[in-house]
């Protein structure tokens, strides 16, 4: 997996045909990141965005799938605090039949943190084949955070599968207290819940990079 | 014998609801306390109070653990002093794998006792024995915290943890409920091993069939709240002929 720097004003991008790339972007700090992304025939992108701390981002992302065959497994994850304040908004397009395309968002928020997301799956009427998921759970630690999720399915094609799911929750009391009736400590009951639910977006990622989130989750832990 | 845990006069609410309702037990060193009772009686309530749920509310009365007032402490606190609540209704906790929560757990318990972590080595010494106890499959280990797991490998799972935990005092709460009789004989015959004169257990069970391989000092019928009649191992296959009406209607 390559680090992808991505500046102030977006970028555009394509992963040509028969290739595959494997990009992450790590955010801690603010801004506005267009990027428009094509995936030709054969061609696979794997995609992680990491978002980290008290920031304010809007990440406005469109991937297109142009060729047959073409696949994007595509992760998000935000581990928020303090007054951060991120949008994220995807558009995943199916132009062509035969493609897939697999999306799981992650968002914590602690402190008075916001995020919004909105997921559009789009599939052109002869995208027949199209195999398209996408997943976005947020946990809230605090009173004052706050996190939207918003898929979107505009599906023109009939043989095709789609699914989408979003929640917002909390850390829940039941398990706390069962890790706690064996002597794990409430921090540490709440840094494993935390760490197990970020975990799903982070199979793409590197160990030592999903490793080096530890300190974040702490701290988001104890920033309440 | 020493006394391990002294119930005094003890009243606990769930919200508005007073559910215990003046409640006295007194538990030593070595003894096993089995309370049966009808449904909605207040056994998983008073093990939970023990464990330290945190939406109970004791509104009169003590506890006392090997002198120490319960009361105030935290759910960890009372794990790490020695209480351990198998639960009625085990939790799944999906995408943490048993060893993991074990590993945690067994770690905090070592660093109140001063402990560096376990060592890998040690620790899968542990968990090999511990699960051989209860006779679980080793690809529990690797799987998450009762997740999928059936009602019966829920309840062997937590007889596993109790073993892994060395707790002085294990409440359990139908642990036999589900189990199949080969997997009754397993957990019982489990559960009998891990006494000693240092431990003491409480069962809770509305079934003499888990008596027969751990046999109590005493039998407590719980009653809307109260400790209703005292008796010894026999009371449970009185109650298994009879029913509760008999000490209901006495009442
Ligand atoms: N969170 C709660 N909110 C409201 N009522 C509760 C709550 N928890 C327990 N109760 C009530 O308290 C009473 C005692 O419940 P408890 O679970 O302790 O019974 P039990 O003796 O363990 O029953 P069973 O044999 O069915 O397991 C019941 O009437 C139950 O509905
Ligand atoms: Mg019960």
């Amino acid at each position: 997996m390559e680090t992808l720097e991505l500046k102030e004003g977006g970028a555009r991008l394509s992963v040509e045909r028969g290739s595959s790339r494997s990009w992450l972007v790590m955010q801690r700090s603010g801004g506005d990141f267009p990027v428009e992304i094509t995936v030709e025939e054969d061609a696979s992108l794997e995609l992680a965005f990491i978002v980290l701390g008290d920031v304010r981002v809007r990440n406005s992302l469109t991937v297109n799938l142009v060729g047959r065959d073409a696949n994007c497994r595509l992760r998000g994850l935000w581990l928020l605090g303090g007054n951060a304040d991120v949008k994220f908004e995807v558009r995943m397009n199916h132009e062509v039949p035969q493609c897939n395309s697999e999306q799981i968002f992650k968002g914590i928020c602690g402190g008075s943190a916001r995020s919004d997301f909105f997921g559009l799956i789009k599939v052109a009427p002869d995208a027949q084949k199209t195999d398209a998921r996408q997943q976005c759970h947020n946990l809230l630690l605090t009173e004052a955070a706050r996190a939207n999720a918003k898929p979107q399915l505009e599906i023109y094609a009939d043989d095709v599968i789609c699914t989408h799911g979003a929640t917002v929750g909390r850390l829940r009391d039941e398990e706390l207290f069962y890790m706690r009736s064996r002597g794990i400590s409430l921090e540490e009951a709440k840094k494993i819940q935390l760490t197990v639910f970020a975990a799903e977006a982070l199979d793409i990622v590197p160990e030592d990079v999903s490793a080096g989130l530890q300190g974040w989750i702490d701290a988001i832990t104890l920033s309440e | 014998m020493n006394t391990m845990l002294k119930i005094e006069n003890l009243h606990a609410a769930v919200g508005e609801k007073e559910i215990l309702r003046g409640i006295d037990l007194e538990i030593k060193a070595g003894e096993v306390h089995a309370i049966m009772g009808p449904n909605g009686a207040g056994k998983s309530t008073l093990a939970a109070t023990l464990a330290g749920r945190d939406n109970i509310t004791v509104t009169d009365g003590t506890i006392r653990f090997e002198g120490e007032d319960l009361v105030p402490m935290s759910p960890e606190e009372r794990s790490w002093k020695g209480i351990f609540l198998g639960f009625q209704y085990p939790v799944e906790i999906p995408g943490l794998t048993n060893a993991n929560f074990m590993k945690a757990a067994v770690n905090e318990h070592r660093k109140q006792r001063g402990l560096g972590p376990v060592s890998a080595v040690e620790f899968l010494r542990m968990m090999k024995e511990k699960m051989a106890l209860v006779e679980m499959d080793s690809s529990f280990s690797s799987r998450a915290v009762n997740a999928g797991f059936s009602g019966g490998e829920k309840k062997r799972n937590e007889v596993f943890q109790m073993a892994m935990l060395d707790p002085k005092l294990a409440i359990l709460d139908e642990s036999d409920s589900g189990l199949d009789v080969d997997a009754l004989r397993i957990v019982g015959t489990g559960v009998d091993k891990l006494r000693r004169p240092d431990n003491a257990t409480i069962l809770i069970t509305h079934y003499q069939r888990l008596l027969d391989y751990i046999v109590p000092d005493y039998i407590h019928v719980l009653y809307k709240g109260r400790i209703v009649m005292t008796g010894d191992k026999d009371l449970a296959r009185e109650i298994e002929e009879r029913g509760y009406d008999w000490i209901i209607n006495a009442l």
